[in-house]
């Protein structure tokens, strides 16, 4: 277990190493290989802890579903729809497809959506065993610490 | 895998015939059904048949197709994968900067030579792209549709790119959005505008030495890269070579007089990652989606 949550924090570095490179390279939120992220607001970021109602693995865009804990959010919103990038994007930095279940408590670093609607894109995620994943180059960092 | 290829293998021998069985078994021994195959690959001629403006007649007095050469060998396909360091074949990242680096970097790529009524036009939709992105309302793309890039798109490999070299095809096979494009060796190219305007466009090619040559025509209007729009008439050829074992490089020149004023020179340069496998990638069920403003947005629970 030991070295396993070692090669995801190296997983997680290295993520963080090529958001860094692809957040250079990222003009005008072009760079995604699906959509533009302009619609959330990743100058206004909050830091969320809940339980994991849906992980949606699946192309274009991998989904979590949250229920936010009352008491411990910044929003008063219930539920969350927090968009993350693409398997393919994903795998290469160390996630994978069963590593977030349904009931699972997690907390994530998010950019919500500007309108007000409960979604969000997702800058990182931290998962019951302490580990911590980045959401790839075009999703840009997480701005708060977990 | 052995069991269909035998059956491939079979089913083939039997159509063709004696004749054929004789002239392909050198060649072609050990291989699968060659293209141009029952079930294979459709010769370029008969693609710019089915598109002409009177197919009727034409595809009446057009002679019947060679008979298809094929394989004897019932043997099956080596099985194990392994790393062709000589051959395009095998998987690819596109190679921007960093180490190690090819033995010729590619070169910075210049604006593209377009006329300046269509640098207008290109100008202002890019503004608009902008202008809506900082309202935090980004213009919905065809990618929003789950729609691929297409070709030369896909060429620009955001994800890895794999090649497949196999007797009188090579194939391209980008991760995002599963796009595949099939380039056919000394195969007659068809006429512009007689040719179905497609996703990847029509691609035939020749080896000159180590160099595959590349002649596409026939991309659909849809497909464009990097928002320029182009004509019926676009033509781009590719000059496709390796520059060591580990780096492959594709000069492109693309060619449209009714969009640039010269032609527009590119260089993709690909570093081989020969321990990936390109991953599947269904457009599924997506959350995203085109508002009736034609705005990008996320379906919320």
């Amino acid at each position: 277990m030991t070295s396993k949550t070692a090669k995801g924090v190296r997983m997680a570095l290295v993520g963080a190493g090529a958001m860094v490179v692809a957040a250079t390279l990222a003009i005008g939120g072009t760079a995604s290989a699906h959509h533009s992220f302009a619609m959330y607001d990743s100058d206004n970021q909050i830091k969320l802890a809940g339980t994991v109602s849906k992980f949606q693995w699946t192309n274009p865009h991998i989904y979590i579903e949250l229920e936010t804990n009352p008491g411990e959010t910044a929003t008063k919103v219930k539920h969350y729809t927090i968009e993350c990038a693409s398997p393919g994007i994903l795998t290469r930095i160390g996630w994978k497809f069963n590593m977030i279940k349904q009931g699972d408590k997690v907390q994530v670093v998010i950019a919500p959506l500007k309108n007000g609607d409960p979604g969000a894109l997702l800058k990182a995620v931290k998962l019951p065993d302490g580990r911590v994943f980045g959401n790839g180059g075009p999703a840009g960092r997480a701005a708060i610490e977990f | 895998m052995i069991g269909p290829s035998r059956s491939r293998a079979l089913r083939a021998v039997l159509l063709a015939g004696a004749l054929a069985i004789v002239s392909g078994a050198a060649a072609l021994a050990g291989q699968p059904a060659a293209p141009g195959a029952p079930g294979g690959p459709v010769a370029g001629e008969v693609r710019g048949l089915n598109g002409g403006a009177s197919p009727g007649t034409r595809l009446v007095a057009a002679p019947p197709p060679p008979p298809p050469e094929v394989g004897t060998s019932l043997s099956p396909p080596t099985s194990k994968r392994v790393t062709d360091r000589s051959s395009f074949s095998g998987t690819w990242d596109r190679y921007q900067r960093g180490n190690p680096a090819p033995p010729t970097p590619p070169p910075a790529a210049g604006p593209p030579p377009v006329k300046p009524e269509i640098k207008a036009k290109i100008d202002a939709a890019q503004k608009a792209l902008a202008d809506a992105a900082a309202r935090y309302e980004p213009i919905a793309t065809d990618a929003v549709d789950c729609l691929p890039e297409g070709f030369p798109g896909m060429m620009n490999a955001i994800f890895p790119i794999e090649f497949l070299v196999t007797p009188g095809q090579v194939t391209i096979i980008e991760e995002a959005f599963n796009q595949v494009r099939r380039i056919y060796i000394d195969e007659p190219q068809g006429k512009i505008g007689d040719v179905e305007p497609v996703w990847f466009g029509h691609s035939v090619a020749k080896w000159e030495g180590d160099t595959l040559v590349i002649d596409t025509i026939g991309v659909k209007e849809q497909a464009k890269f990097r928002n320029i729009p182009h004509s019926d008439n676009m033509r781009i050829t590719e000059r496709m070579k390796l520059l060591s074992p580990d780096f492959l490089q594709d000069e492109m020149t693309i060619v449209d007089p009714e969009v640039f004023t010269e032609p527009w020179k590119l260089t993709f340069t690909y570093r081989r990652n020969p321990g990936y496998k390109i991953q599947e990638y269904i457009c599924e069920a997506p959350r995203i989606y085109r508002d009736e403003n034609g705005t990008t947005r996320l379906r919320t629970n």
